[in-house]
C-alpha cells in the first residue's frame, strides 16, 4: 500500500508547515515533531514571494523562510529528504505555487520523487493547465493532488477527478485564503457527498481548521483533516519541537 | 492540449508558429508529399525556432531506418515520427529519442516508453493505452472542439486544416485554430493560473462578457456614458513645438489626459463597474498603482451607487497622495498594503485574496490588461475606444494612418487600447515603452521584455521579472503605474510574434520628457506617459524627419507633481 493510502486507511491526520521557516534544521525538527504528535501525512509548503491563496499567517512564514533563510525549491526538497531519512512511513506531499517550479516541471517532479515525496499539489495550477503535471507525476510515480473548492460545480468535480486513481482529493472547505476560522461551513457534508459520487479517492478537508473540536467534526465526515495556519502560528510563536508535538496531539486527540 | 502542426516548410512561418505557442512542428522529408523539404531548409527551420520551447519533429513515411538515422544525425531532431510500415519497422533503433508512433491497429511495440513517447491516431479509432497521444486527420477550427470533447486526446495534430492551398500554411488560420482550442490564451501567453476556488467566478465572468457586455443594450449604455460622463471622444492634438524641439515634423498626441479623472483608466473602470452592476454585484474591489485606476473606479462606483474598496501599496500611497485623498473623498475605502514590495504587485495579491472570499457579491475590477482570462480581454475591449477614435481622428486630420504608434506599457491597457485598431495594418510600427528605471539589473527597472523570463504571475503566463529561484523580483520605476513585474499576455504575444516592438525609457529620460512637453505645449503629462515621449525624444534622430508619429498620452501629470516636488525631481522657479 502506498504511504498516502496507509495514512488514509485510518483517518489521515494532515499537517502543513512552510519549508525553511526557521532554517533547514529547525524546519526538519518541526516536521518530525508533528509526526511524533500523531500526524501521518505532512504537507511541505515551498515558500513563494506572492502566495495569493494564503492568508497573513502563512504569508509571514513564507517571508521568513525566503528573507531570513534564503529557502529555495532545492532547499525545500532537501528538507523533504531529511525528513524521509528519519521516517520511512509518513506520507509527504509538496505544496507549491507554479512559478518557482515551472521552468522545468519534469525535473522538479523527478527530484521530488527522489527526495521521498509521495505527492505534489500546485495550488495555482487548475485542471485546465495541469496536463503536463499529471503526465510527469505518472511517469515518476508520484500522486498529483487535486483541490476541490466550495465553488467547484458537480460537473466540474467529475471532469477534474476523472481518471485519477491515486493520491487523494483535497477539499478546501472555505472561501477566501488560508487562515484560522472559528467554525466549519454548514454545507461540508453535502459537498463531500458530491465528491464521493464521482471518485473513490479518499478526501481530506482543510482550510481554517484551528481546534480539536473542528478536527474531530471533520474526521466524522471526511477521510482526513488538514491543519495549516494554526500550526504555522505556533512556529511563529517560537514553540519548541516538544511543545509542537504536544499541541499536535491535543489537536488530533491522540495520546 | 498540446498542438502539433505538420508540414512546415519555411523558417519564418516556423518562427511565428513557435512564438504562438505551438508545441511541435513537423518537417516532412518524404518525396511523396507537397510539404517535403530538404536538409538545408530543415536546418534553417531548426535555427529559426531554437529560442522557443517548440520541438522539431522529423516525420517519416517511407524512409528506411538507416535513412532516418542519417537525417537525424545531420539535424539532431527533437522527436522522430514513424508513420509508414518501413519507418515503424525500425522503432527499436530509436529508443534514445522521443518518438511519435503512428498507430496502425496492431499491438504497440514493447520498446515504446510512456515517459517520452506519444502515439498518433489517424483514421483509426483511438484506444486507451496509457500513452500521451495525438489525434490527427482533417482537423480544423470547426471540427476540433467536438473531437476533443469526444476523445479527450493529449494533443492535436493538424496540417491541411490550416492551409490556404495544398501544402501552403496560413498563419491567420493557425491563429484562428489556436484561438479555438486555447480560448483563454493569446498565442503562448495568458491562461487562468488561479486557485481552483476562482475558476467558477472567472467562468461566470466569461459568461457575463458574452451575455451582458456584448449585448447591444449594454454597449449603448456604455457608449452614452463614455460620451456624456467621461467626455469622449478625447482630442487628438498635433504638438508642433514639441516635434520641432526633438527634430521631427509630425507628432500627434491622443489626449487620454482629457478624460474625466485624467487618464485612460476610466474607460475600463467604468465599463467593468457597469458590467458588475448588471451582474448584480453591489461591491467593487480594485488594485491601484499610480492611483489613476483607483480614482477611476471610485468615481464610477460613486456614480453607479456601488461600494468600493481599493488596495494600494504603501509606497504608492505615499508617492501618489493626491489620488488617495480623491478616492477617499469619492467614498472609497483605501487599504494600504504593506506586504512584499508594497507596490502594485502586492496590491493585486490583496485584491485577489479579497475576491476569493467575496466573489459572490463582489466584482474585482482589475485595472490593466492582465490577470487570469477574461480580465485581459475585458480590459482590452473597454480600452479599444482609444484606438478607434485615434485612427478616425488621425485620418481626418492628416489624411492617412500614422507610421508609428507609441504607448507606455505598465500592465499594458493604454497600449493595447491604442494598438488594437492598428494591428491588422502591418506597415504601422507599434512600439510599447517599459520603465527602464535607473539601471539594467533586475530590481532596478520594470523592463519585462529586457530582463524578464517566461513565468506565471497573477493568473497569467507571460514575461515576468523574477529571481533565479522563481521568486517575483522587486521592480523600480519613478512612475507608480509602470512599476510592476509582469506584462499583459497580449503584449507578450505581440512581442513574441514580432508584431509590436518594446523598448525602455529610464526615470531620468522620462523626467526630461515630462518637462519638455509641459514647457513647449502647455500639457503636463503623467510620468507613465512621459516614458512614451522620452522614447520618441531618444530615437527621433534616427527616424526620417517627416515620420508620422502618434503617441498615446495616457494621462495627466497633476497626480505626480507633489511627489516630484517633494523629492526635488522637478524644480519650479518664480
Ligand atoms: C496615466 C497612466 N498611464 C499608464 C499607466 C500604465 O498602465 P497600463 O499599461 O495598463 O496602461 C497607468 C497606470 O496606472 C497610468 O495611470
Amino acid at each position: 500500500m502506498s504511504r498516502i493510502n496507509t495514512a488514509f486507511a485510518n483517518k489521515a491526520k494532515v499537517a502543513y508547515l512552510t519549508a525553511g521557516d526557521g532554517g533547514i534544521a529547525k524546519s526538519v525538527e518541526n516536521f518530525v515533531a508533528l509526526v511524533k504528535g500523531g500526524v501521518n501525512l505532512l504537507e511541505v509548503g515551498i515558500p513563494y514571494s506572492d502566495p495569493v491563496a494564503d492568508g497573513p499567517v502563512i504569508q509571514a512564514a513564507m517571508e521568513r523562510a525566503l528573507k531570513e533563510h534564503n529557502t529555495t525549491v532545492d532547499t525545500s526538497l532537501e528538507i523533504v529528504s531529511k525528513i524521509r531519512s528519519q521516517d520511512n512511513q509518513v506520507a509527504i506531499i509538496l505544496f507549491t505555487y507554479y512559478n518557482p517550479i515551472q521552468t522545468n516541471l519534469a525535473e522538479f517532479i523527478r527530484k521530488a520523487k527522489d527526495a521521498g515525496a509521495d505527492g505534489v499539489l500546485v495550488v495555482d495550477l487548475p485542471y485546465e493547465e495541469a496536463g503536463e503535471l499529471r503526465h510527469w507525476c505518472k511517469v515518476y510515480g508520484i500522486s498529483p493532488i487535486t483541490v476541490v473548492a466550495p465553488s467547484t460545480t458537480q460537473k466540474r468535480i467529475k471532469t477534474i477527478l476523472a481518471g485519477l486513481d491515486n493520491g487523494f482529493v483535497y477539499y478546501a472547505c472555505q472561501k477566501g485564503t488560508t487562515g484560522t476560522r472559528d467554525g466549519l461551513p454548514e454545507d461540508l457534508a453535502t459537498h463531500l457527498n458530491s465528491i464521493r459520487e464521482v471518485t473513490k479517492l479518499p478526501i481530506a478537508v482543510g482550510f481554517g481548521v484551528s481546534n480539536s473540536q473542528m478536527v474531530s467534526d471533520i474526521l466524522k465526515v471526511a477521510d482526513g483533516c488538514v491543519v495549516g495556519s494554526y500550526l504555522v502560528k505556533q512556529i511563529a510563536n517560537n514553540v519548541t519541537p516538544a511543545e509542537l508535538t504536544k499541541i499536535t496531539q491535543g489537536l488530533y486527540n491522540v495520546a | 492540449m498540446l498542438v502539433k502542426i505538420c508540414g512546415i516548410r519555411e523558417p519564418e512561418m516556423a518562427r511565428k508558429v513557435a512564438a504562438s505557442g505551438v508545441d511541435f512542428i513537423g518537417l516532412l522529408f518524404t518525396s511523396h508529399s507537397p510539404r517535403q523539404i530538404g536538409i538545408a531548409t530543415a536546418k534553417e527551420i531548426i535555427a529559426a525556432v531554437k529560442d522557443y520551447p517548440t520541438k522539431v519533429v522529423g516525420v517519416f513515411f517511407d524512409e528506411t531506418p538507416e535513412k532516418i538515422a542519417e537525417i537525424d544525425k545531420e539535424l539532431n531532431l527533437d522527436v522522430i515520427q514513424l508513420h509508414g510500415d518501413l519507418p515503424r519497422s525500425g522503432v527499436s533503433n530509436f529508443t534514445h529519442k522521443p518518438l511519435i508512433y503512428v498507430a496502425d491497429g496492431k499491438p504497440l511495440p514493447e520498446c515504446l516508453d510512456v515517459a517520452k513517447d506519444f502515439i498518433l491516431y489517424e483514421k483509426i479509432e483511438p484506444e486507451e493505452t496509457g500513452f500521451r497521444w495525438f489525434l490527427a486527420g482533417g482537423l480544423d477550427k470547426d471540427n476540433v472542439s467536438g473531437l476533443i470533447d469526444k476523445y479527450a486526446p493529449t494533443g492535436v495534430d493538424l496540417s491541411s486544416g490550416v492551409e490556404i492551398s495544398r501544402g501552403v500554411k496560413d498563419f491567420a488560420k493557425i491563429r484562428e485554430f489556436l484561438a479555438v482550442i486555447r480560448p483563454t490564451y493569446y498565442g503562448a501567453y495568458g491562461g487562468m493560473y488561479v486557485p481552483e476556488l476562482l475558476i467558477e467566478p472567472l467562468k461566470d465572468l466569461i459568461d457575463a462578457v458574452k451575455t451582458i457586455m456584448h449585448s447591444p443594450e449594454f454597449q449603448a449604455e456604455y457608449l452614452n456614458l463614455l460620451k456624456n460622463f467621461v467626455g469622449r471622444p478625447t482630442a487628438l492634438t498635433e504638438v508642433k513645438n514639441f516635434a520641432k524641439a526633438i527634430g521631427l515634423t509630425s507628432v500627434h498626441l491622443k489626449r487620454e489626459d482629457l478624460t474625466h479623472t485624467g487618464a485612460h483608466k476610466i474607460n475600463n473602470a467604468l465599463g467593468q463597474c457597469l458590467l458588475a452592476k448588471k451582474m448584480g454585484k453591489p461591491r467593487i474591489i480594485a488594485e491601484t498603482g499610480a492611483g489613476q485606476h483607483g480614482v477611476a473606479t471610485a468615481t464610477a462606483c460613486a456614480m453607479l451607487g456601488l461600494e468600493c474598496v481599493v488596495y494600494m501599496g504603501q509606497v504608492d500611497v505615499e508617492r501618489q497622495a493626491p489620488n488617495v485623498a480623491k478616492m477617499r473623498l469619492l467614498g472609497a475605502k483605501v487599504v494600504a498594503v504593506t506586504d512584499g514590495s508594497a507596490t502594485l504587485k502586492d496590491a493585486v495579491n490583496e485584491a485577489l485574496r479579497d475576491w476569493a472570499a467575496s466573489y459572490e457579491t463582489t466584482h474585482y475590477c482589475l485595472g490593466t490588461a492582465l490577470g487570469p482570462y477574461p480580465f485581459p480581454q475585458i480590459c482590452a475591449e473597454f480600452q479599444a475606444v482609444i484606438g478607434r477614435e485615434a485612427k478616425a481622428q488621425y485620418n481626418e486630420q492628416v489624411g492617412s494612418n500614422p507610421d508609428m504608434v507609441i504607448a507606455c506599457v505598465g500592465g499594458g491597457s493604454n497600449a493595447i487600447g491604442v494598438f488594437q485598431e492598428f494591428i491588422p495594418d502591418e506597415k504601422i510600427k507599434l512600439v510599447g515603452i517599459e520603465a527602464g528605471g535607473y539601471g539594467v539589473k533586475v530590481g532596478e527597472n520594470a523592463a519585462r521584455f529586457q530582463s524578464g523570463k517566461l513565468g506565471v504571475l497573477h493568473g497569467n503566463r507571460t514575461y515576468v521579472l523574477q529571481t533565479e529561484d522563481g521568486q517575483i523580483a522587486d521592480t523600480h520605476s519613478v512612475s507608480a503605474g509602470l512599476d510592476y513585474a509582469a506584462v499583459g499576455p497580449q503584449h507578450a504575444d505581440l512581442y513574441a510574434t514580432g508584431r509590436a516592438h518594446y523598448d525602455v525609457a529610464t526615470d531620468e529620460e522620462a523626467l526630461i520628457a515630462f518637462q519638455l512637453l509641459t514647457r513647449t505645449e502647455g500639457i503636463i503629462p503623467a510620468l507613465e506617459s512621459s516614458h512614451a515621449l522620452a522614447y520618441l525624444m531618444k530615437v527621433a534622430k534616427d527616424l526620417p524627419k517627416d515620420c508620422k508619429v502618434l503617441v498615446n498620452l495616457s494621462g495627466r501629470g497633476d497626480k505626480d507633481l507633489p511627489g516630484l516636488l517633494a523629492r526635488e525631481l522637478v524644480h519650479v522657479t518664480n
